[in-house]
């Protein structure tokens, strides 16, 4: 089975300030990949070249079928964003649209699907968020992990092959992380969608992640499978993070 | 002891009335021709091409520092020269007060789009959407709130701003006045009947501007943020 996702070797520096410098790794398909680490470690910079929206310096991505580089020749990059969904950490819902509205504008005007047929999806979409009698409803009047879940269900409306979720319990509440972590858990497991988290929830990347990644300063320091880097992490500096960092129990 | 004569207004009403219309139809087509100038202006100065964005800052800037009235006469004057075109002073009167407020609703227009959150742009990227859908669906109608307010006050300074097309005998407001004026000697009865006139034009605009400046900004939140599903 080929990779779904395959970063090789990529390098990203905002004006003199290197964020990643030379990260490699692969997902499979279904594969839900964590990837954890301090701040200013580029784990929001890595997700978010892998969708376009940083430009790389260097190295190679190929994902869901597209070859990002440096200089993105004959990339599609619509198309790419269309196979490839994000959650944000600040939800990011439109406030000027209701939920139904955020769900089904970009099936509508990205892939040209009927309206009535695109919010039949929707009302499919937000059922598996638990949030179907909320469609009518305006984001301002939903608390912070309903909008998360909103945008769940949108980012889900695309069908994208891959999803990366870019901290996003960071914004809430104490106790409306687990409803939004729920969910995500459901979607990992019931869909065999290739996921990439990048969280704060050593416990939640415990529980729903097949493989952790540990990227420290630009660099991936270490990968290995949950039980295996949270019991017994090779490296010093994973093994320093970890004591640091809170466990909870999602 | 002056003694007023307030009937002379009743006998010229026509002129007050035909004098206003001008007014407005001048400030209308300058309000329309500058607010679209200034989109474009705005859309080019937000540009990645660095020769457009820089054209469009130079743009902005000359309109904005030049006097309209400088404006004004020099597009009176100096085009019919320059060209060997001779252009009514109603022409050079929009064209001037248009270029004039294009420098400046181009700025508005610019910050109205700028005040809207990165992830908001980001979120529709991200979904697959391309920078013109983005604008359309999920910025502008969240910015033109914004906007909105700011816009109508630049549109009131241009009515006032219209009088000065008098200096080049367009048929407005003042101008019919001095003419009225200096066949009837009566200026203290004119003068007052068109400072209440620019009133009356004016005034229901700033009142406008200030409700819906409530409305949009400093009232609650701008948008409707009811749950009609939980009250039903």
């Amino acid at each position: 089975m080929n990779p779904k996702l395959s970063v090789k070797n990529i390098y990203k520096c905002f004006g003199s300030v290197s964020v990643l410098n030379g990260v490699s790794f692969e997902a499979m398909p279904g594969e839900v990949v964590a990837v954890i680490g301090p701040s200013g470690a580029g784990k929001t910079t890595l997700l978010r070249c892998l969708n376009g929206l940083n430009n790389i310096d260097a190295g190679d991505i190929q994902i869901a079928g597209f070859n990002i580089t440096s200089k993105n020749i004959n990339l599609d990059i619509i198309k790419l964003r269309e196979k490839v969904g994000m959650v944000f950490q600040q939800f990011n819902l439109w406030p000027h649209k209701t939920v139904l509205e955020n769900i089904v504008l970009a099936p509508v005007t990205v892939e040209n699907i009927p309206r009535k047929q695109a919010e039949e999806k929707a009302y499919i979409f937000l059922k598996r968020v638990g949030l179907e009698n909320k469609a009518k409803s305006y984001p301002a009047a939903l608390s912070g992990g309903q909008q998360q879940r909103v945008a769940i269900a949108r980012a889900l409306a695309m069908e994208p092959d891959v999803i990366l979720f870019d901290e996003i319990t960071s914004a809430l509440d104490p106790e409306l992380v687990a409803e939004v972590l729920e969910v995500v858990k459901e979607i990992a497991t019931e869909h065999s969608k290739t996921m990439v988290i990048v969280t704060h929830e050593m416990g939640f990347a415990k529980n729903v992640a097949d493989r952790v990644i540990f990227m420290d300063r630009g660099l991936i320091i270490e990968q290995a499978p949950p039980d295996e880097i949270f019991t017994s992490p090779q490296e010093e500096r994973t093994q320093k993070f970890l004591k640091r960092v809170v466990f909870t129990k999602y | 002891m002056y003694e007023w004569n307030w009937q002379i207004i009743w006998t010229y009403k026509q002129i007050f009335v035909e004098g206003a219309l001008v007014t407005l139809g001048l400030t209308l087509v300058a309000v329309v021709i500058g607010t679209l100038i200034g989109a474009l202006m705005a859309a080019l100065k937000r540009s990645s091409n660095l020769v457009l964005s820089f054209l469009a800052k130079f743009y902005i800037e000359i309109f904005r520092a030049l006097p309209i009235l400088v404006l004004l006469i020099w597009i009176y004057y100096v085009i019919p020269i320059l060209f060997n075109w001779q252009i009514s002073g109603f022409t050079a009167a929009v064209v001037a007060i248009a270029l004039h407020l294009s420098a400046f609703s181009a700025e508005t227009i610019r910050a109205g789009i700028e005040s809207i959150p990165s992830g908001q742009f980001e979120s529709g990227y991200a979904l697959g959407m391309n920078s013109r859908q983005v604008m359309i669906f999920i910025v502008l109608p969240q910015a033109i709130k914004n906007m909105i307010p700011n816009l109508l006050g630049l549109y009131v300074n241009e009515l006032k701003n219209s009088s000065l097309a008098s200096i080049i005998a367009v048929n407005e407001l003042l101008h019919r006045s001095n003419i009225l004026i200096s066949n009837t000697y009566r200026p203290l009865e004119i003068y007052t009947t068109i400072a209440l006139v620019y009133l009356i034009l004016i005034l229901p605009l700033i009142y406008l501007t200030k409700s819906l400046e409530k409305k949009f900004i400093k009232g609650a939140p701008p948008f409707r943020a009811v749950d009609y599903e939980s009250q039903t």
